[in-house]
């Protein structure tokens, strides 16, 4: 049983106990009783397993016996210290059975200006006889207090009613804690309190024996504390172990104990960790907690973690099942967990990283109060690092091998072991790509110069950041207007590295030639010619179809040679800043009309007009013209033609004779055809002279 | 409305003036050049050279251009019951191809309507001769007003000119007893000369004196001869 107190705040610098190292006494028997004291120097001899004892024997009085506990500088009274009120100071006493059974009372408190000769000092009652009650059990407890006033040490009062025989009691100690800035013994159990709780305190049987070897600290487990737990169902004997130093919030507690050959969880057996006297986290159980055999023995080292603070736990042993047993405890330790590392941030004991990569380790369950040191190997005394967060930098491809150890500050041998941590560093991959030249309006193929298999290459639109744009050897880029550059980064499949850096890839997009129309005549007739132009210089002259016109590359005169359509191409080539353009220019070639003259018109001198007959009209010739080789002839031009005779004039006075002309027929198109014909002129007879015979005269 | 009625009249006195010369140009008997014919004659042209044919056209005024192309009889003849009034142009053309038509010879023709003469035969006593009064029908007036008379005894078929009988009414001078055919023949003169005669034949009884022969009228008939009184 352990009661509360102000003690326990969490330091990292050691709070050692600084223990009451002058006594005195004063006895007051009554009637036929005595009262003794023995071993007094024990209660102040800094061994909290050596007591001073108090007894009173009464027969026919009220006796009682008072023993001061001075804390002193030197051991002496001279060198007794004043502490200020508020000052803890905890005192350990130990109440038999018997104690109870007599109904003793004791009393504490503290005092000032203890005379050593009358034995008379202020005395300031903390705790009256009734109290007794409810301590609840027998055995050793410790009982904090605060003084509310300045005091030179603790007084312990005991006291028996009028009629009680062999009434004692056991005063270990009072002590205080103050700072020591020396490294300590952290994890160890400096002292053991024990006793029975339950109903029947007054007959019970457990008990246990040999507590201090619980926190012996023995390396062969050879010795041990038992706690046996008696004839009595309804008691529980229990063994609590102080340790050195507060815990720090998952440290663990491990148990080294046997109890004929195996424990059971749900039989009594509780190990339950304090502040104090508060409950700290859970008692152990079937979830959290960690049991292995010790080989070759029937030991059994049972440990788990508890998440808040402590400085102490609780075995407690008792119950139906475990009636007349026994339960050794062979060592009861605290226990600095191990690191458990982190490699950048991942709780790993081994990753691969890449070698630009700068590779953190750091601890996962860190600890207040904690240093954690990095070492190169398992043994070696010096660390390379020492701290929370390992910043290795980039290291070189390579295989890597760290230790780390958690230490519990200012203490001697709270070093956890030493946890290994493997890094392989691997290479990055590269990647690079070749420039490449486009042209607006297009989309582009791009890859990556010498793929290898086992890289994933991911295009993105930015040096760093940016939208990932496709994953592949080859990247087909949207349609392109103007200069782009993409970056592509280089994944190892396998080791997840990543190329240092994005290997950019520019595409210089030149933009479309600019060509405009083709102008031109779009319909030519065969045999003819025209000359196509384009405002825009620097192009060349292509036909499609060079058996219906065929061009100069140069001047862009096409010639028709067959009837059909061509398209003629005008391509202005790449050049170093633009892209080939082309337009395209349809042209059709038309055949020229054509027809079939009839026989050589011949008119008589005098006429006037007259018309060439003709037959089998082709490709639609739609008007004449004729022009003539004789002057004073009139010239027709572009009549519509009528159906079979072409009419024309003739001068009156033309000669008679052959005259020739050309005809020139055109059609729609354009194409016009020449037709040469003659016609002849014949002379024309005098008007006749004849005398009409006249019969109407008489 | 004014203007519409000046328009009017415009045009009206147009169309007058076209009338007037399209009737002047129209071809009379006394038209210069003019060929006149008696009503029913042929128009008979002399043959056309050989290896040609004549080309016949006709145009009631005088033209340059006739068009209308008149059917020959026989190669030279144009019949009577096509002859009218008008202009006539004669061409040849050789029968050869690619031969030329000739000029035209313009040949007006005037065909002169019959006259239709006739006379009441007036018996008389020989003592006292009567006129035998004759009376004309002529188509051709107001065209035509000038005729010419002559009166004739036919004995047979043999016709005597009455000398001096050239006026319409005729006494006869010296008459004789008995029945006497006397003949009417009345022609047309134009431009002094005498056309398309026709002839009316009455016999006239002259009685008392026996020693006068009676004279049996006969009726000239046939195509317009020349002849002689």
């Amino acid at each position: 049983m352990v009661l509360s107190g102000p003690l326990y705040a969490q330091l990292c610098t050691n709070q050692s106990r600084v223990y009451a190292s002058f006594q005195d006494s004063q006895s007051a028997p009554a009637g036929l009783g005595s009262v003794s004291i023995s071993n007094n120097a024990k209660s102040v001899d800094m061994d909290p397993s050596t007591a001073s004892t108090l007894s009173i024997t009464n027969v026919l009085g009220a006796s009682s016996i008072t023993q001061y506990l001075e804390f002193s500088t030197d051991g002496t009274h001279n060198g007794k210290r004043l502490l200020p009120a508020t000052t803890p100071v905890i005192i350990k006493v130990s109440i038999p059975s018997s104690f109870l059974a007599v109904a003793a009372t004791i009393e504490i408190g503290t005092f000032v200006d203890l005379n050593t000769a009358t034995k008379v000092a202020t005395r300031t009652s903390l705790y009256s006889a009734s109290t007794i009650g409810l301590l609840n059990g027998a055995g050793a407890i410790e009982i904090p207090l605060t003084p509310t006033q300045a005091y030179n040490g603790v007084y312990v009062k005991f006291s028996a009613p009028v009629i009680s025989v062999g009434a004692s009691a056991e005063i270990y100690g009072a002590y205080i804690l103050e700072s020591n800035p020396s490294d300590i013994e952290c994890d160890k159990g400096i002292d053991v309190l024990t006793g029975v709780n339950g109903a029947g305190l007054l007959n019970a049987t457990a008990s246990v024996s040999n507590p201090y070897a619980a926190i012996d600290a023995d390396p062969a487990y050879t010795t041990y504390a038992t706690i046996n737990t008696g004839l009595q169902a309804a008691n529980e004997a229990y063994l609590t172990a102080i340790f050195a130093k507060e815990s720090q919030p998952l440290d663990s507690i491990k148990v080294v104990y046997d109890g004929g050959g195996g424990l059971s969880l749900f039989s009594g057996f509780t190990i339950q960790p304090y502040l104090g006297d508060a409950i700290a986290g859970g008692a152990f159980n079937n979830g959290n907690v960690t049991i292995k055999g010790i080989p070759n023995t029937t030991k059994f080292e049972v440990s788990f973690p508890v998440s808040t603070v402590f400085d102490r736990v609780k075995i407690s042993w008792g119950g139906l099942l475990a009636i007349g047993t026994e339960l050794h405890i062979y060592n009861v330790t605290k226990v600095i967990p191990k690191p458990i590392p982190l490699i950048d941030g991942q709780q790993l004991y081994n990753a691969n990283v890449c070698s630009d990569h700068a590779t953190t380790l750091s601890i996962s369950n860190l600890q207040d109060c904690t240093t954690y040191k990095w070492y190169a190997d398992k043994t070696t005394t010096t660390p390379l690092f020492t701290g929370n967060t390992y910043n290795l930098g980039i290291l070189p491809v390579g295989d890597y091998v760290y230790y780390v150890e958690s230490r519990r500050n200012n203490c001697i041998s709270s070093i956890s072991e030493r946890v290994k941590v493997t890094l392989k560093v691997n290479p990055l991959p590269t990647v690079s790509a070749t420039n490449v030249i486009s042209c607006s309006g297009s989309a582009v193929n791009l890859s990556v110069d010498n793929p290898l298999a086992g890289i994933t290459y991911n295009w993105y639109d930015a040096a760093t950041g940016g939208n990932l744009k496709y994953t592949g050897n080859n990247y087909t880029t949207p349609v392109l207007t103007a200069n782009a550059t993409y970056y592509i980064e280089a994944v190892n499949q396998t080791t997840g590295c990543v190329s240092a850096n994005r290997a950019a890839l520019a595409i210089q997009v030149k933009p479309i030639a600019v060509i405009g129309s083709t102008n031109g005549i779009n319909k030519i007739c065969i045999g003819s010619a025209t000359t196509l132009s384009n405002l825009n210089a620097g192009g060349s002259w292509l036909s499609a179809n060079p058996l219906i016109a065929t061009v100069n590359a140069n001047t862009g005169e096409v010639t028709g040679l067959a009837a059909g359509s061509t398209v003629i191409r005008y391509t202005i080539p790449d050049g170093p800043a633009i892209c080939s353009n082309f337009t395209d220019f349809n042209l059709t070639v038309a055949s020229p009309p054509n027809l079939t003259l009839g026989p050589v018109p011949e008119i008589c001198s005098g006429f006037t007009s007259s018309s060439l007959s003709y037959s089998n009209p082709v490709n639609s010739p739609v008007t004449y013209s004729i022009s003539w080789g004789t002057a004073g002839f009139t010239s027709i031009n572009n009549q519509a033609l009528p159906l079979g005779n072409i009419p024309f004039t003739v001068p009156f006075d033309a000669a008679t004779g052959t005259h020739s002309g050309i005809l020139t027929i055109k059609n729609a198109d354009g194409c016009s055809t020449q037709l040469n014909f003659t016609i002849k002129i014949n002379p024309k007879p005098p008007a006749p002279h004849v005398l009409v015979p006249i019969t109407s005269q008489y | 409305m004014n203007s519409t009625i000046k328009k009017s009249l415009f045009v009206i006195a147009l169309l007058l003036i076209c009338n007037f010369l399209r009737v002047s140009a129209q071809i009379t008997p006394t038209t210069t050049g003019v060929n006149l014919f008696c009503k029913g004659s042929d128009l008979i042209l002399p043959a056309p050279p050989a290896g040609s044919n004549w080309i016949v056209r006709f145009s009631a005024a005088s033209t340059t251009t006739p068009s209308a192309v008149v059917t020959l009889v026989g190669g030279n003849k144009i019949a009577a019951a096509d002859l009218q009034n008008g202009y006539y142009y004669l061409s040849s053309k050789a029968t050869t191809a690619g031969s030329c038509e000739s000029d035209m010879q313009e040949i007006p023709v005037y065909v002169l309507k019959p006259l239709v003469p006739d006379f009441a035969a007036a018996n008389f006593c020989v003592e006292t001769p009567i006129a035998q009064v004759g009376s004309i029908t002529n188509p051709e007036d107001p065209t035509i007003t000038i005729l010419a008379y002559q009166w004739y005894t036919v004995i047979g078929s043999t016709e005597t000119a009455i000398a001096g009988a050239t006026q319409k009414d005729y006494t006869p001078a010296s008459p004789t007893v008995g029945i006497t055919k006397y003949r009417l023949k009345v022609g047309y003169v134009i431009n002094g000369n005498k056309y398309c005669a026709q002839t009316v034949d009455h016999d006239v009884t002259v009685t008392a004196k026996p020693s006068k022969p009676t004279i049996t009228p006969a009726q000239i008939s046939g195509t317009a001869s020349a002849v002689t009184f």
